[in-house]
């Protein structure tokens, strides 16, 4: 791990919540009524929130990558399909380019890159999805387990002190997430 | 089995030597022990000891099923032959299955990724329970199984008649031994036996006789002896195969070449065979569901003390996972290296390096750092000898850089768990922290936080290789209950690959 730079935004490209939230101007979020947001989670350019299908309920400090759609999952019926919440926890990581469609996503997760999660998964607390994994529909991803590959199979178990690390992971991502300064700018040539 | 990314060879990082036997208290193991990241290792308060999950044990608290997060205990488990008693893997890509209702009211098991039906090897049921219990008598009934089964049984059966002959032979040993005690004691065994009482029948030469026994028994129990000689495995040279001389390549040539008309993708890998051993399937047709295996709750106990470290709650899904949970993350200070710049690293070329400190305890630690503690320090003598044997002495564990920052202690200040929360609106207490630090090492101090930079050298043998140095630090803090402790933890940098030019 290292200590790392600053990652600048420019501030008008942000809204910036009382509790901290800073959303991208560029998302897009359908059905904003059924949207609830803790508080100091950032939402990147180009994420889908689709709160028009069901309540979307997401945690602190949960950062949403580049063209990330959120999505409540549904069931079919007999006599048609119901949709249903979605949850994230706290302190959780989507990447860029992941399509979501689970259920329930506990705290303390990290979800890579390029991931496909299907309808009604369920994610439980301190968990990894590595890049490029698939999901199939209703899996379960236990605790302190790493799931990769094409469909998501366990890989292997994360330490106990995971908790911590994605934690500090989230924490450190919202320190760095900064507005661009002037100064800074100019330092840049921008 | 611990998931790890891993490291690419030179990339910067911060790592921990544990299991390292270097005098400073870290006995668990001797050699040059293991690197860790912080993430891994583990803190025992009983004896304030960093150690990683090779300097404790492990116990298997409970098994518990990763899709439906039932647990069951150990006895269960063994029932169940480690495996869910509900849920079942798709034979072809591992998926979990779900059990779905066709139209004609008939359940069957589907893959939701590959699209497999359990219809296709004609597991089907009337009712959801009733479709579990077939397919555990389908596992039940495999003639494989009910075979090995029965073998199993016959070598128990064996195995016990065994240890029962070895035990019966140990008590006629020990009577024996308690009724020749008089003849060791100074009587002489040769008179009892000359005298053909049955009291002292101990000779010299029975011994020889026992031994001489025991030997050829040995032998004729050596598994080289036993093995079946002349196994010969059939062999055909690239020119019998192209144009057959003979009739025995006729037929190998034949037999390889009736391979080729078999369809690839309805052959079964060797992962789906060993999912499904009971079957012995080669075709995709021939696999059944297998039950899922089970996952386990495990606590960890110090090697030293046998208290526990890490203790986890019986429930996999509780809230909070353990009940005990004594990681080094929440003791030993992390360390954060400043991303060196790799054109710097150059031999004979003298760099800085920089990393910050987070103390996460919530007093202060004492940290002194014994910065030239594996410096290579060669005298003229020495010198090629040295060079050639990298492990001298001063550097048992080949680094290749030395430090030239002299030793020295500081403070970190105290962990605060508000700072996060209302950052900036907490005022630091500098006056907790001493401010005599030396603005050469110690560049910038914040909260629970100190930025240090060293001044490190490689060696002028070291031209292509990974730029490492370590540096033993010893730390005394108190804990929540404030207890005192005083451990050591050995920091390895690596900083990339040493290149050969120097200006």
């Amino acid at each position: 791990m290292y200590v790392e730079d600053p990652i600048y935004y420019h501030k008008s490209e942000y809204i910036q919540t009382a509790s901290g939230n800073k959303v991208s101007r560029k998302s897009v979020l359908c059905g904003s009524q059924n949207i609830q947001l803790s508080g100091r989670s950032i939402i990147k350019p180009g994420v889908i929130l689709r709160g028009d299908l069901a309540l979307l309920r997401i945690g602190k400090y949960v950062i949403v990558g580049e063209d990330t759609v959120l999505r409540p999952p549904y069931k079919k019926y007999r006599g048609g399909f119901a949709f249903f919440p979605m949850a994230i926890g706290d302190y959780v990581t989507i990447g860029d380019k992941t399509v979501v469609n689970a259920a329930l996503i506990g705290s303390y997760v990290d979800i890579g890159d390029n991931c496909i999660i299907c309808k009604r998964c369920v994610i439980k607390d301190n968990c990894r999805i590595l890049p490029g994994t698939i999901l199939p529909p209703d899996t379960v991803v236990p605790p302190f387990t790493v799931f990769g590959g094409t469909p998501g199979r366990c890989l292997g178990e994360l330490p106990e002190s995971v908790q911590f690390v994605h934690k500090e992971r989230a924490n450190a991502y919202y320190r760095r997430f900064v507005p661009q300064q002037k100064s800074s700018r100019a330092a840049r040539g921008t | 089995m611990i998931y790890s990314d891993g490291y690419a060879e030179g990339e910067p990082r911060v790592e921990f030597r544990t299991d390292v036997d270097d005098g400073g208290g870290q006995g668990a193991g001797t050699g040059t022990g293991r690197l860790f990241p912080l993430e891994e290792l583990y803190f025992c308060d009983a004896c304030s000891l960093v150690c990683s999950r090779y300097g404790l044990t492990e116990e298997i608290d409970s098994y518990y099923c990763p899709h439906c997060l039932e647990n069951m205990p150990s006895s269960e488990a063994m029932l169940y032959l480690n495996r869910c008693s509900k849920c079942f893997e798709c034979p072809i890509c591992f998926n979990t299955l779900t059990i779905t209702a066709a139209h004609d009211g008939k359940c069957f098991f589907s893959c939701q990724f590959c699209r497999w039906s359990s219809g296709e090897i004609q597991l089907e049921a009337e009712k959801p329970d009733m479709l579990v219990a077939a397919a555990f008598q389908k596992e039940r009934d495999s003639p494989h199984r009910t075979e090995m089964n029965k073998l199993v049984e016959t070598f128990r059966k064996a195995s016990q008649e065994i240890t029962r002959e070895r035990e019966l032979q140990a008590r006629m040993r020990r009577r024996s031994i308690t009724l020749f005690l008089p003849a060791t004691s100074g009587e002489g065994s040769k008179r009892g036996s000359k005298s053909g009482g049955g009291a002292h029948p101990w000779v010299v030469e029975d011994l020889e006789n026992m031994l001489k026994d025991k030997k050829t028994k040995l032998k004729t129990m050596s598994i080289r002896t036993t093995t079946k000689k002349g196994v010969r495995i059939e062999s055909i040279s690239l020119k019998d195969l192209i144009a057959p001389s003979d009739e025995k390549a006729r037929s190998i040539a034949e037999q390889l070449k009736s391979l080729d008309e078999t369809p690839t993708d309805t052959i079964a890998s060797l992962d789906q065979r060993t999912r499904c051993i009971n079957e012995e399937a080669h075709t995709l047709s021939g696999l059944i569901p297998s039950r899922k295996p089970l996952l386990t709750k495990r606590s960890r106990r110090c090697r030293q003390c046998t208290r526990y470290v890490v203790k986890p709650q019986i429930n996999p899904c509780s809230t909070p996972p353990f009940q005990k949970q004594n990681i080094a993350w929440l003791y030993v200070p992390r360390v954060l290296l400043v991303h060196p710049n790799p054109n710097e690293i150059g031999v004979g070329r003298v760099m800085s390096v920089s990393f910050a400190m987070y103390n996460p305890v919530e007093s202060n630690t004492t940290a002194r750092f014994a910065a030239d503690a594996y410096n290579r320090n060669i005298s003229e003598g020495e010198e090629e000898e040295d060079r050639d044997n990298n492990s001298s002495s001063s550097n048992p564990f080949g680094y290749t850089m030395d430090v030239l920052t002299e030793p020295f202690e500081t403070v970190i200040g105290p962990h605060n768990e508000l700072q996060d929360v209302h950052e900036g609106l907490i005022e630091e207490d500098s006056a907790a922290v001493p401010t005599d630090d030396n603005p050469e090492i110690i560049t910038e101090r914040k909260g629970n936080k100190i930025m240090v930079c060293l001044r490190v050298k490689p060696h002028d043998d070291s031209a292509g290789k990974e730029a490492t140095f370590g540096i033993p630090v010893e730390l005394s803090f108190k804990d929540r209950t404030m207890k005192e402790h005083n451990t050591h933890i050995h920091l390895v940098f690596t900083l990339g690959i040493i290149s050969g030019a120097s200006e």
